[in-house]
């Protein structure tokens, strides 16, 4: 199995809970323990604040999610700007971020392309 | 989805309960901030009680609202129930003795 879900900001920025139902109900039918369930849906929540935490006006993103059989990948994407400026936002100091730290098994910034890949196993 | 709800009651003591149910996100956070607010500023209470036992998910938006209605109240918001996913998130920021819940042996992160 692999999901892959793609939400685009600032325009659905109101679909958050969209993502992490959605995101939820794959990890279940996977049959991922409720605990890990729990931290990726907070890790989606956190990424998702950290990203509207530093959003300009007039500047896209995009939150994608993808779930295979051992890990739920999330990545935040930024297609028209070069990526270091808004990177560097992104790690700035925040409640969300340091959330997302604690539950994730990886959190890469800024590489190939990618604002943020945060990793969870399953 | 789960919608959210916040109902606040004012007890005889001088101190105003508030119960939460639902999922409070970035999008649900404003109704909670709305219901503590108008109940702070009603009441003026010596202590607020929040029961976040029927709140299924709760991210760092929804702590700020708590955080913020506990200055609003000199600190003495005690939270008296959670469900375990709420208690999670308050475990991992390090803020469980400030609402009046025991620590974690674990402890928080730094904040």
């Amino acid at each position: 199995m692999d999901l892959r879900l793609t939400v685009d900001l600032p325009r659905d920025v109101d679909r958050v809970n969209t993502l992490r139902h959605v995101l939820d109900g794959a990890l279940a039918g996977l049959g991922v323990a409720e605990q890990a369930r729990t931290d990726i849906a907070l890790i989606v929540n956190e990424t998702w604040a950290n990203v509207i935490a530093h959003v300009r006006i007039g500047v896209a993103f995009q939150v994608r999610a993808t779930v295979d059989e051992t890990r739920c990948v999330i990545e935040v994407t930024h297609p028209d700007e070069p990526a270091t400026e808004i990177g560097n936002a992104l790690t700035a100091s925040g409640h969300s971020l340091r959330v997302v730290r604690s539950l994730a098994d990886d959190v890469d910034v800024d590489s190939d392309g990618l604002l943020m890949k945060v990793t969870k196993l399953l | 989805m789960t919608e959210f709800a916040a109902q606040a009651t004012p007890a005889a003591d001088g101190t105003i309960t508030v119960t939460a149910s639902g999922e409070l996100d970035m999008t649900t956070a404003p109704e909670l901030i709305n219901v503590l607010r108008k109940a702070i500023h009603r009441h003026g209470p010596s202590r607020v009680d929040l029961d976040l036992t029927g709140v299924t998910f709760m991210d760092s938006t929804g702590l700020q609202v708590l955080v913020a209605a506990n200055t609003d109240v000199g600190g003495e918001l005690r939270i008296t129930g959670t469900s375990p996913t709420v208690h999670r998130l308050l475990q991992l920021t390090g803020v469980l003795e400030e609402f009046g819940l025991p620590s974690a042996r674990s402890g928080g992160i730094a904040t």
